[in-house]
C-alpha cells in the first residue's frame, strides 16, 4: 500500500442535524474523526443522505459498494451497539467484513429484520468453500443468539469498548473464530473522553449533589437507590436524566419512595448533558445491572471529571478498577450498600477517588490516547482484510450467478406448455446493463 | 399534438395512487388535445427473485412505434416501467422499489444479508441508475422522492407534486363526528396506529376506513388489533368508494389521520387539505411533511398512539382551531397548483423532451 492513506469506511450513526447525539457510535466518532482524518482517508457512512460529518465527507450507508468501486477503501470499519439505531449498521457488516468495535457484546436477540433471518453461518462457511451451495429459499434460518458471533465472524481484530465485553467474548466467541486467516484478536479499545478541569467548587452547599443516568426500569436499579437516598441523613439532591419515554414510570418511583421533592428530572440523555450536570456533583450514579448496554460513556465522563462513581458490579461494571470507583455488589443488599457508600461520601470530601479515576481516564480514555491506539489497530488489521475483502467479493460474485440461475428458474418453468426465455429476455438484459459485474471490486 | 404512452406496473386487483397518477395524467394529456394511452404490465414483488426478469421484460419492449406509428414520448411512472426503451423517455416517478432503498434493513423490506439479496440490491441499483440516467427528462412526485434519487443513485431530478385526482371537486361542509383514514389498507400505511390511538380518542369520534387491503395476512392483522382494542362499534371499513363518496367523506371529517411510514407524497394528505379538514401525521411520514405544518394546517406528532390520540382530541377541544387549520390547507391547495391548474406545468415538464433533446437536470420545485 506504499505510503498512501489507508482508505476506511467508517460506519457509524449520526444523528438528524439538530438532534442530539443519542448512541455511543456517534459520541466516538464525534470524538474520534477529527484526530484521525489527517492520517487516514476517511469517509462516514450512516443513514443520512450525502454531506459533511466531522469535517469528512458522509454518505448513505447502502451507497458504501459504490463508493468502494470508485474508489476502494482497504478497511471497513463498524461500531456495534444494542438499540434501535444500531440496526441498519447489523444488517450492513454481513455485507462487507471489517474491523468492528463491539459497544455491547450481548446484541440484543431483538436485532434488525435481516439479521433474524440470516443465512450467516452458511454465507460464512461458503467463504471459506466455495463448492457449498447456495441454501435453497425455503424456510428461512433463524438466528437465536447472535451474540456477536455474526458480527466478528471475519474481523481480523474485534475492539471492546469494555475489558468485560472482551473477556465474555474470548469466553464464548473466539473459539469458533479459529479459521480466521491470519487469527482473529480481540483488543480493548477504551470509550475516549476529553479530560476537562473542574470549575466548580463545593464551598457554601451543604447538600450532597447526586446525579443519576439511567432507566426508571429495573435493570436502572431506581428502585434500589431511591430508597437508599430517601434514607440518607445528609441533605442531598438528586438530578436523574432520563428517556423522555420513562419520565412517567420515574415520577410513579419518585412518588412511591416520598422523594419527589428532592428530585429534579432531565428528559433526554446525551453525553452533552451529563458533561453539563458533572460542573456541579459530587456523586454520579450508575447502577445499571444488565448483561446488555452500556455504561459508556456517561460512566467514563464521570471518572474523568473526578466525580465520584457509584457503579453496579456486574456486567460491563465489573471490571473497572476497583480504586478508581466505588462498587455495588448486586443482590439483596443493593440498597445498603448505595446507603453506605452515600454516607461515607457525605462524611468526607466526595472527590476521593478523584486522584486514581482521573489518572485511569488519562491514561486510557483520553482521546487522544484512544486515537492513537486506534491508528495502531488500523495499520495493523488493514493487511490482513485484503485476502478477506478479496475472498468476500468473490462469494458476492458468485451469489451474483446463483441469483441469475434463481431467475432462469422462475422465468424457464414452463407456463401452460410454453417454453422459458430466459435467454432471449434476461440474459441480454444483464449482459445490456452489465448487471453481470457484479465481479469483485479490484484491489 | 403528440402521440404518448404513459407506462404503469399495476399489482392486479389494488388500486393506489400510481393508478390514479397514471390515470388522470392521461385524462389531462388528452384534455390538451394529445393522443395519449396507457401501457401495462403486471408487477408482483414477490418471490423478489423475480424482479430481474421483470425488469427484463419491460426493458425488452420497444415502444418507438405501433402499427405503424410513431410514438413520440414514452411517461415512465415507478420500477420497472423506467426500463422501457424509447429514445424520448419522460420520468415523473413516483418510487422505486422501497425494499431496496429507503425501506432496507426495517420492517418493510424482505432484503437481508444474504449475498444473493445484496446482489439484488447492487442489480436494481446499477440498473435503475443507468435506465433512469437516460432519460431525457426526470421528475419526481415529491421532495422526498427526488432526494432519495439524488442519494441513492446520484441523479438529480425536477419536483412536480402531482395535481389533486379530482380538481376542483373538494369542498368543505360542517363536521361531524368522525376521523377519516383513506389508503391502502397495508403495514406501511400504519392504520393500526390509529386503531392502538382509537380507545385513548373522545369517545364522540368513530373512526372511517376507506380502502382494502393488499397485502396478505393485512386486514387480518387490522381486525386483531380492532378486536383486541374492543373498538368494533367504532371503526367502519368503507372498502372502496366512489369518487363522490370520497369527496363527502372528507368534506364532513372532524379530522384526516394520515401517517404512514416514510410515504412518498400522499394525496390523502392534498385531498383532506382541499376539503378543508386539518390532516394528523406523523413525525417520520416523510412526504406528507413537505405540506402539513403543525398547528397550521394539521398536527404532525411522534408516530404513536397517545400522540397520535391527543392530536384529535385536541380538535374536539378546539373546533375553531379545528377549522382554523382546515381553512389553512384550503388557502395552501388554492395558492400551490395542486388543483386542476397545476397541470400545464406538469405537462410542460414531462413533455420538454419533445421541444428540447436534452433537459434533464436541476432539482427544481414546481407549483409551489
Amino acid at each position: 500500500m506504499g505510503s498512501r492513506k489507508l482508505r476506511i469506511a467508517w460506519f457509524t450513526h449520526v444523528a438528524r442535524p439538530g438532534q442530539p447525539v443519542a448512541t455511543m457510535s456517534q459520541y466516538c466518532t464525534d470524538l474520534l474523526v477529527p484526530l484521525l482524518r489527517e492520517r487516514f482517508d476517511i469517509e462516514i457512512f450512516c443513514g443520512l443522505y450525502s454531506g459533511e460529518h466531522c469535517g469528512v465527507p458522509r454518505h448513505h450507508l447502502l451507497t458504501a459498494y459504490q463508493r468502494h468501486r470508485a474508489k476502494p477503501f482497504d478497511l471497513f470499519f463498524y461500531q456495534l451497539e444494542d438499540g434501535l439505531l444500531g440496526r441498519s449498521l447489523r444488517t450492513q457488516i454481513g455485507i462487507m467484513p471489517g474491523v468492528t468495535w463491539v459497544h455491547d457484546l450481548y446484541l440484543s436477540d431483538l436485532g434488525a429484520e435481516g439479521i433474524h433471518t440470516s443465512p450467516w453461518e452458511r454465507s460464512l462457511a461458503q467463504y471459506f468453500n466455495p463448492a457449498i451451495p447456495f441454501s435453497d429459499r425455503g424456510a428461512p434460518p433463524h438466528q437465536l443468539r447472535p451474540q456477536a458471533f455474526r458480527e466478528t465472524a471475519l474481523s481480523p481484530v474485534s475492539l471492546f469498548s469494555s475489558r468485560w465485553g472482551k473477556r465474555e467474548f474470548d469466553r464464548w466467541v473466539t473459539a469458533r473464530l479459529e479459521h480466521v486467516p491470519g487469527g482473529h484478536r480481540s483488543e480493548f479499545l477504551a470509550v475516549p473522553v476529553v479530560m476537562r478541569e473542574r470549575r466548580d467548587s463545593l464551598v457554601g452547599d451543604k447538600r450532597l449533589r447526586i446525579i443519576a443516568v439511567g432507566s426508571a426500569s429495573g435493570v436502572g436499579r431506581a428502585h434500589k437507590f431511591l430508597p437508599a437516598l430517601a434514607a440518607l441523613k445528609t441533605p442531598w439532591h438528586l438530578t436523574w436524566m432520563v428517556e423522555p419515554t420513562e419520565r412517567d414510570e420515574a415520577e410513579v418511583l419518585l412518588s412511591e419512595f416520598g422523594v419527589s421533592d428532592r428530585v429534579s428530572l432531565i428528559e433526554g440523555m446525551s453525553p452533552q448533558r451529563w458533561e453539563d450536570l458533572l460542573r456541579s456533583s459530587d456523586v454520579a450514579l450508575h447502577l445499571r445491572s444488565s448483561p446488555f448496554g452500556h455504561l459508556g460513556p456517561y460512566l467514563q465522563l464521570s471518572m474523568a471529571a473526578g466525580v465520584a462513581a457509584i457503579v453496579m458490579r456486574y456486567a460491563s461494571g465489573e471490571e473497572i478498577p476497583q480504586d478508581a470507583v466505588f462498587s455495588i455488589v448486586p443482590g439483596m443488599h443493593e440498597t445498603a450498600q448505595i446507603l453506605g457508600v452515600l454516607e461515607a461520601l457525605s462524611r468526607r470530601d466526595p472527590r476521593t477517588l478523584a486522584v486514581s479515576a482521573q489518572a485511569l481516564t488519562r491514561s486510557e480514555n483520553e482521546v487522544s490516547v484512544v486515537a492513537r491506539r486506534m491508528s495502531v489497530l488500523f495499520q495493523s488489521a488493514a493487511p490482513a482484510l485484503v485476502e478477506v475483502m478479496a475472498r468476500w467479493e468473490s462469494l458476492y460474485a458468485a451469489a451474483a450467478h446463483a441469483l441469475l440461475d434463481e431467475v432462469r428458474g422462475f422465468v424457464d418453468a414452463p407456463v401452460g406448455g410454453m417454453p422459458g426465455s430466459y435467454e432471449t429476455i434476461v440474459a441480454p438484459f444483464v449482459e445490456e446493463l452489465h448487471l453481470q459485474t457484479l465481479q469483485p471490486n479490484r484491489y | 399534438m403528440a402521440r404518448i404512452l404513459v407506462l404503469g406496473a399495476k399489482v392486479p386487483f389494488t388500486h393506489g395512487g400510481q393508478e390514479v397518477l397514471v390515470a388522470t395524467l392521461v385524462k389531462h394529456l388528452r384534455a390538451r388535445g394529445h393522443e395519449a394511452d396507457v401501457v401495462e404490465l403486471p408487477f408482483d414483488p414477490l418471490p423478489k427473485q423475480n424482479l430481474i426478469a421483470q425488469a427484463a421484460m419491460w426493458r425488452a419492449l420497444d415502444l418507438s412505434e405501433f402499427a405503424g406509428q410513431q410514438i413520440d414520448l414514452v411517461i415512465a411512472t415507478k420500477f420497472p416501467t423506467y426500463y422501457a426503451r424509447h429514445p424520448k423517455k419522460s420520468v415523473w416517478l413516483v418510487h422505486q422499489l422501497r425494499s431496496m432503498y429507503d425501506l432496507y434493513g426495517g420492517q418493510y423490506s424482505d432484503i437481508g444479508d444474504d449475498p444473493r439479496d445484496e446482489a439484488l440490491r447492487r442489480m436494481i441499483t446499477d440498473g435503475d441508475t443507468t435506465v433512469l440516467a437516460e432519460c431525457s427528462y426526470r421528475a419526481a412526485i415529491s421532495k422526498n422522492v427526488a432526494d432519495r434519487l439524488e442519494a441513492f443513485n446520484g441523479l438529480s431530478s425536477h419536483v412536480l407534486y402531482p395535481p389533486l385526482p379530482q380538481g376542483n371537486a373538494y369542498q368543505s361542509a360542517g363536521a361531524k363526528p368522525y376521523i377519516l383514514s383513506v389508503g391502502r389498507i397495508c403495514r406501511i400505511k400504519r392504520l393500526d396506529l390509529m386503531l392502538e390511538a382509537l380507545p385513548f380518542v373522545d369517545p364522540t369520534l368513530s373512526l372511517k376506513v376507506v380502502g382494502v387491503s393488499d397485502e396478505p395476512g393485512a386486514m387480518q392483522y387490522f381486525t386483531n388489533v380492532m378486536n383486541k382494542n374492543n373498538l368494533a362499534g367504532r371503526v367502519q371499513f368503507l372498502g372502496r368508494v366512489g369518487n363522490e363518496e370520497l369527496v363527502d367523506l372528507y368534506s364532513k371529517a372532524t379530522g384526516v389521520f394520515y401517517a404512514p411510514f416514510d410515504e412518498d407524497y400522499g394525496y390523502v394528505t392534498l385531498e383532506a387539505m382541499a376539503s378543508g379538514r386539518p390532516v394528523v401525521t406523523a413525525t417520520d411520514s416523510g412526504g406528507t411533511l413537505e405540506f402539513v405544518r403543525d398547528g397550521e394546517s394539521g398536527r404532525v406528532v411522534a408516530p404513536e398512539p397517545q400522540a397520535v390520540a391527543e392530536a384529535f382530541n385536541g380538535l374536539v377541544r378546539d373546533p375553531e382551531g379545528a377549522k382554523r387549520m382546515g381553512a389553512a390547507g384550503r388557502s395552501f391547495i388554492e395558492s400551490s397548483g395542486m388543483l386542476d391548474t397545476g397541470w400545464d406545468a406538469v405537462i410542460d415538464g414531462l413533455l420538454s423532451p419533445l421541444l428540447s433533446p436534452d433537459i434533464a437536470g436541476r432539482n427544481k420545485v414546481i407549483g409551489v
